[in-house]
């Protein structure tokens, strides 16, 4: 029992921060219908302002008041003001990109206003952590976990008596049931829901400050992985309930500790099972609560809005002589850009420019998935890494060819997709969202590094392919490749969406109780096009790997699911060649910005653009493409040119 | 000879309400049957068990013969069971002909994924002529390729009729078509449905509220209230019924 206690009392503290995180997440959703993924980015940000001014000489008393009391709940009200309260009534696919924009854009923002790199020991917040207060069950309890303890304990108290107390706290409640009767009872729900992120910020804030000392680093990937934990204990409370999330974030933080301290050290399952300790938790709660699915596929709202329309793509507004020197332009573009590559262009923008041909086969796959049949993955780098992974261990231990080893990592990275559709797709929505990013992390954290999977940071080579007397091993060479593959992708791609299956996922996206009273297995529809879309970034994946002849672990990392999410969002999800100029703006940009001779932190303007790209996305689904083709097609309208619009 | 569709003594209730209360009844093929009941009285409930939308917490659904009542809603579709929908369930950013062609494609069982990797996944020849026949039979040739949400709702009730009959079912659910519409729509909505029971036959059961439009299309009916089936029989002898009078028609016995 002793040795029981003495494992689970530093598991309080982590405990406490998740439950701090949990309930915040729970808050926002309760109120604005936002899952907010950035709530990590948020913590994120409090923490590095108070790392900030505590480094600039200010008490510490002074740096929490502007970090946490006032510039947690001002941040909350920025985003709220400026992004939430506009996608209060979209559908799940747009607050998600939303808050995934966040998450991308809030980390590049504070570290592009405080450049500097790397911190390292953050100070603590109230009482210091290199003093011994005094011992529990034999373990040394330091000031940081102390404090965390006391200071959680209170926010929950605190927020307790606010739910059950006072007026603001009943709104709050009542809104989570229907924010449009609470509208007709004569309540501003809109200024409800900007308390209610101001507040959750706030608690972001604190989690924040209080966790980075646990760091030692300060860093928002560190901040981002918590999330996973906040989000499980936020399913323990089914999202709905502050007591139970309070307590599922206490139980997880004790389980990762006790577990750590009953597995034998060394072990691959505590180096593994710990740091995925909240992934497995996530995963099955979301599987096995009932609660949770009821609560995702049904909305109690007797008025919940009914979804609009979405945005008219240009295509629908066509003109045959347009449409004939729009595909004429394209061709000649597709040609001049082929041909340029393989003459005139220096070698490093080849290898730059295949990296983005790559990159647009692994949107492709978003393109299907997203575009076509509505749903969402925050896994596909994790597929993508599956490809590569494969393809490179076959090449170097079985001595595979890689144009053979790309079609085994579709095939294999098809099936790893099926094996996560087969369960994730029976929630839907936000559920599937979140048991992605819970596989994604996974993935990345645990599957990706034994030997025989993507050796961790150290990663595994991947050879050029040869066919016969045709070496691929140059970079212009290895170009045509990437361009056939790209292309078969994309043919794969347009015949899905010209057949049946195209035709079957656009009536799913309709209405699924209609499609399926017609005899559409929506099941059945949504694994096949989960599993081609895991092939495609699978294929993807090998294309890129063997590009860059070595990759790791990190080149597929979770954060980069979600950078892939909203880059492709942002520039068209709609469209095959939304995929292909995704690619090409994330490479172009990204290699412009960290061009030697610019300042460090112009990297974070990358981030900074597909941030703002999915606000974008929220008032233009339909992507920046499309949109600024529509604005051609309406000024050659007005200009005379005959237009036949449909609708 | 045995029933069409064989509903027998479904029960279901929602929390502490009683939906359905030990419900019978019977379709023939090719019979025009009409639901009808003040609201709440368990018809929508009803066609939700048959169609599969829910599933009766007691009794059995049988259909050719065949017990029903645990498939799922494509598996009942695909044995011959059409529906629409009392609230419009229509594919969002599809064209009307594109509404048709997905039912149709369904129906001839023609979709498969090599197919389509192939580029063969369009429709063929005969599922063309099916599709415009059906548009010429609905009167929606002039809107074929105009989106969905550009349509009348008298319209898209049309389009939900013209999915589910392209698919040839034995037996038609109908949930409430004239509701949302004005007479004159009732009227031509009634003057289609009577064409297609001249032309094809297809059993139907039929949801209704515009006793005109019970009147006009079936010949025999069954009524609800409170969940309970409170008479049946040719539509004329129910009508005169004393509590069927209370019931629906708000007249004192």
């Amino acid at each position: 029992m002793s040795q029981f206690l003495s494992y689970a009392t530093p598991g309080l503290p982590y405990g406490c921060v998740f439950a701090l995180l949990g309930m915040g997440l729970v808050l926002t959703y309760q109120t604005s219908g936002v899952f907010n993924l950035a709530f990590g980015a948020q913590a994120y940000a409090s923490a590095l302002v108070f790392y900030e001014c505590v480094a600039n000489g200010w008490p510490t008393w002074a740096a929490f008041l502007v970090a946490v009391v006032v510039g947690a709940p001002l941040l909350g009200l920025v985003m709220d003001r400026g992004l939430y309260r506009f996608v209060r009534t979209k559908p799940v696919l747009v607050k998600l990109v939303a808050a995934l924009g966040m998450l991308i854009a809030i980390p590049a923002v504070f570290q592009f206003a405080f450049p500097g790199g790397n911190r390292y020991n953050p100070p603590s917040l109230w009482l210091s952590p290199s003093i011994v207060y005094f011992h529990l069950a034999g373990d040394p309890i330091n000031g940081s976990e102390l404090s965390t303890v006391i200071l959680t304990a209170a926010v929950a108290l605190g927020l307790s008596l606010m739910f059950h107390f006072t007026q603001a706290g009943l709104r709050m409640r009542a809104i989570a049931e229907s924010p449009g009767m609470v509208e007709l009872a004569g309540i501003n729900a809109d200024r409800v829901g900007m308390a209610s992120w101001m507040l959750s910020s706030f608690l972001a804030g604190l989690a924040g400050v209080m966790l980075a000392p646990v760091f030692g680093d300060l860093q928002p990937l560190n901040f981002t992985v918590l999330l996973v934990a906040a989000v499980a204990a936020a399913a323990a409370g089914s999202l709905r309930s502050l007591p139970y999330t309070f307590l599922g974030g206490i139980v997880l933080g004790l389980l990762e500790e006790l577990l750590g301290g009953y597995l034998p050290s060394g072990h691959v399952l505590s180096s593994g099972l710990r740091p995925g300790l909240p992934f497995v938790v996530l995963l099955g709660l979301l599987l096995f609560l009932p609660g949770l699915r009821r609560r995702w596929t049904r909305s109690d709202d007797p008025l919940a809005v009914v979804r609009p329309p979405p945005a008219p793509l240009a295509s629908a507004t066509r003109s045959p002589s347009l449409r004939r020197t729009s595909r004429l332009g394209t061709t000649v573009f597709c040609l001049a850009f082929v041909v340029s590559c393989l003459t005139w262009v220096s070698p490093n923008w080849v290898f730059n420019l295949s990296q983005a041909l790559a990159l647009a086969i692994v949107f492709l796959s978003l393109v299907l998935l997203t575009g076509m049949s509505g749903q969402i993955s925050l896994c596909q780098a994790a597929f993508a890494g599956v490809g590569a992974f494969t393809a490179g261990q076959l090449a170097v231990h079985f001595n595979v060819s890689i144009l053979v080893g790309m079609l085994i990592a579709g095939v294999a990275a098809g099936a790893v997709g099926a094996v996560v559709a087969l369960p994730a797709l029976r929630l839907g929505g936000l559920a599937l969202a979140l048991a992605t990013l819970a596989f994604g992390l996974l993935a990345d954290n645990i599957g990706f590094q034994y030997g025989w999977s993507g050796n961790g940071e150290s990663g595994i080579s991947i050879p050029r392919p040869v066919l016969g007397p045709v070496n691929f091993a140059g970079d212009r060479a290895f170009f045509c490749l990437t361009v056939v593959v790209l292309g078969l992708c994309i043919g794969v791609v347009m015949a899905i969406r010209r057949g049946t299956t195209g035709r079957q996922l656009a009536a799913l996206r309709g209405s699924e109780l209609a499609a399926a009273s017609i005899g559409i297995n929506p099941r059945r529809a949504k694994i096949l096009v989960f599993t081609l879309s895991a092939a495609i970034a699978g294929v993807g994946g090998a294309v890129y790997g063997s590009l860059e002849t070595s990759v790791s672990a990190s080149d597929f990392n979770t954060l980069l699911s979600l950078v892939f999410v909203v880059v492709v969002a942002t520039v068209g999800v709609y469209t095959v060649e939304g995929a292909v100029e995704a690619g090409l703006a994330y490479v172009v940009l990204s290699t412009l910005l960290t061009s030697p001779g610019l300042p460090a932190a112009w990297a974070n303007i990358l981030e900074l653009v597909f941030g703002a790209g999915a606000i974008a996305y929220v008032l233009h689904p339909e992507g920046a493409v499309e949109y600024v083709k529509r604005l051609v097609v309406e000024h050659l309208a007005r200009h005379g040119t005959e237009i036949e619009v449909l609708a | 000879m045995t029933a069409l569709l064989e509903v027998s003594g479904v029960s279901k209730r929602f929390g502490g309400i009683r939906a359905l209360e030990d419900v019978s009844l019977e379709v023939l093929s090719g019979e025009a049957v009409g639901l009808i009941g003040p609201n709440g009285a368990g018809k929508t409930t009803l066609f939700d068990c048959v169609s599969g939308v829910s599933q009766p917490e007691r009794g059995a659904i049988y259909y050719q013969g065949r017990r029903i009542d645990r498939l799922p809603i494509h598996r009942r579709a695909r044995l011959g069971i059409g529906r629409t929908f009392q609230r419009l369930e229509l594919f969002t950013g599809m064209t009307v002909r594109e509404h048709l062609a997905v039912a149709e494609r369904e129906h001839s069982g023609d979709g498969r994924l090599w197919k389509d990797l192939a580029w063969r996944g369009g429709l063929t020849s005969e599922e063309t002529d099916s599709v415009e026949a059906m548009l010429k039979e609905l009167h929606l040739e002039s809107v074929a390729e105009s989106p969905i949400e550009a349509l009348s709702l008298g319209q898209g009730r049309l389009v939900e009729l013209g999915r589910a009959l392209i698919q040839e079912p034995a037996l038609l659910l109908l949930d409430e078509p004239s509701s949302g519409l004005d007479s004159r729509e009732s009227a031509e909505l009634a003057a289609v449905l009577n064409q297609i029971r001249a032309t094809r036959n297809e059993a139907v059961l039929l949801v209704e509220h515009d006793i005109d439009l019970v009147q006009a299309i079936v010949s025999r009916a069954v009524v609800l209230d409170f969940g309970r089936v409170i008479a049946s029989g040719p539509l004329d002898d129910v009508l005169r019924e004393g509590a069927v009078r209370t019931a629906y028609l708000g007249e004192p016995a």
